[in-house]
């Protein structure tokens, strides 16, 4: 612990040394004044932990400097413990209100002063402790912040819900499957229904836990297929189903929907969140050449689940095999 | 060496009820260096507050310092064993402290002056049996 000693009188600060040398404090500057004082803390290089302060000292007096040392930032719970020869209640006062932590008056009892000084060093611990802790939290909760936040166009990963990849991972996916493999598989997405308002007035944490949920109700609704979804952004799951059989999304919709619904799902704060899903237009790519227009056939699915318009006729889905050749 | 020289050691010892014996033993002298001083300096304020041709001026530079050796006296004397010193010097300086605020029970000058003998005394005495 590095220790400010500060007292007009030479003896004392030798006094003073002795006693928190034969206490096991080692680190100590003295001054003989409060200039000096001052002038050693502005130029200290790293901070005194803690100050024993006369209050009788010619000039500024100790109370002045105890005031002066709390008005500065890096002091302002340091222990700052007045030596005074006048045990008169309004100097212990004025020093207390000065943001004095402790005082001892003298004289004083050497292996007493050392016992005090112990005191203010357990304090210093007890705060250095408490500030490395905060500072933990503070740099953890900033990380969390940082990891947490969520861009509403951003296809961020999601973690733990079964059949559920990064989208760079899905396309590498639908990348590597051969014609064959393309012949048999459907590509559509998932919208959840007015995401930019959800996105709006939720938290970053919020809004992730609820892609979470919505991800996981998303693969439940596909439990009988063979597939894979990928988080592609602005409320967007592409999903990537094998399956000779037509889809009947509909049912794979209203499934979807239902999960979520029996999710009840709530905000951090425990309001309720309205969250519905909407299948966008599949897009088959049986006909297709394997490679890259597999990847463009993922485009053309989240493209039709951004549309977010009238379903085709009689509210049915319709294959988009238009706009997946002008894709 | 300095004082922050002195706790360096001292705690780097490991020793340390024994160095601080031997640092109060050190400081003990040089108290008594100071006290010899001390006893002439605040002998001659006394003479000074005494004297009837001590004007107001005077008075307050006795007055001053005979505060400011009774206040560098019970810094020190009683850690350094001159308990009664220590004392007698605190009921000065308490004294004087009232004297000076003034007001209906404000120690008089003369009962000061009488306080401040009986500092004296005990620093005469600590000088005595010094061997000084």
């Amino acid at each position: 612990m590095r220790i400010l000693a500060v007292d007009d009188d030479e003896m004392i600060l030798d006094l003073l040394a002795a006693s928190l040398g034969a206490a096991g404090f080692a680190d100590l500057a003295i001054a003989a004044s409060a200039r000096e004082a001052l002038d050693l803390i502005a130029a200290a290089d790293r901070p005194f932990d803690c100050f024993l302060l006369d209050i009788q000292m010619p000039e500024m007096d100790g109370i002045e400097l105890c005031r002066a040392i709390r008005r500065l930032p890096a002091y302002r719970s340091a222990p700052v413990v007045m030596i005074t020869a006048m045990s008169q209640r309004s100097f212990i006062d004025r020093a207390f209100a000065a943001g004095a932590t402790d005082y001892v008056t003298k004289p004083f009892d050497p292996m007493e002063l050392g016992t005090r000084v112990g005191l203010a060093a357990r304090l210093v611990e007890g705060q250095r402790a408490l500030a490395e802790k905060s500072d933990a939290v503070t740099s953890l909760q900033l990380q969390l912040e940082r990891e947490r936040f969520v861009d509403l166009n951003e296809p961020i990963s999601i973690q733990d819900v079964d059949s559920v990849i990064d989208l760079q991972a899905l396309e590498n996916y639908v990348l590597q499957l051969s014609r064959g493999g393309l012949f048999a598989t459907s590509i559509f997405a998932f919208k959840i229904v007015g995401v930019e308002t959800i996105y709006s007035v939720s938290s970053p944490i919020d809004f992730r836990y609820l892609l979470t949920d919505v991800a996981e109700a998303c693969s439940t609704a596909l439990a009988q297929h063979e597939h894979f979804i990928a988080y592609a952004g602005n409320g967007v799951y592409v999903c990537v189903v094998h399956g000779r059989g037509a889809l009947d999304l509909e049912v794979i919709e209203g499934t979807a929907n239902l999960v979520v619904e029996e999710m009840a799902l709530t905000n951090s704060r425990g309001k309720p969140m309205a969250v519905k899903v909407r299948a966008g237009s599949p897009v088959r790519v049986g006909l297709v050449r394997a490679g890259r227009g597999a990847v463009d056939a993922l485009r053309v699915a989240i493209a039709n689940a951004e549309q977010d318009g009238p379903r085709g006729d009689g509210g049915k889905w319709g294959e988009s095999w238009g706009q997946f050749r002008l894709a | 060496m300095t004082a922050a020289t002195w706790a360096d050691e001292a705690a780097q010892s490991g020793d340390g009820p024994a160095r601080l014996a031997v640092r109060l033993a050190e400081l003990r002298l040089r108290f008594l260096d100071t006290i010899e001083l001390r006893l002439a300096e605040l002998g001659a304020w006394c003479d000074l507050l005494g004297s009837p041709e001590a004007d107001a001026i005077d008075r307050r530079a006795g007055l001053d310092g005979i505060r400011y050796g009774a206040h560098k006296t019970l810094g020190l004397a009683a850690t350094l064993g001159y308990e009664s010193l220590g004392a007698a010097a605190g009921r000065v300086e308490l004294a004087l402290d009232g004297h000076l605020r003034g007001g209906p029970e404000a120690p008089a000058l003369p009962d000061l002056l009488t306080l401040t003998e009986l500092m004296l005394d005990e620093m005469a005495r600590a000088l005595t049996e010094a061997g000084r």
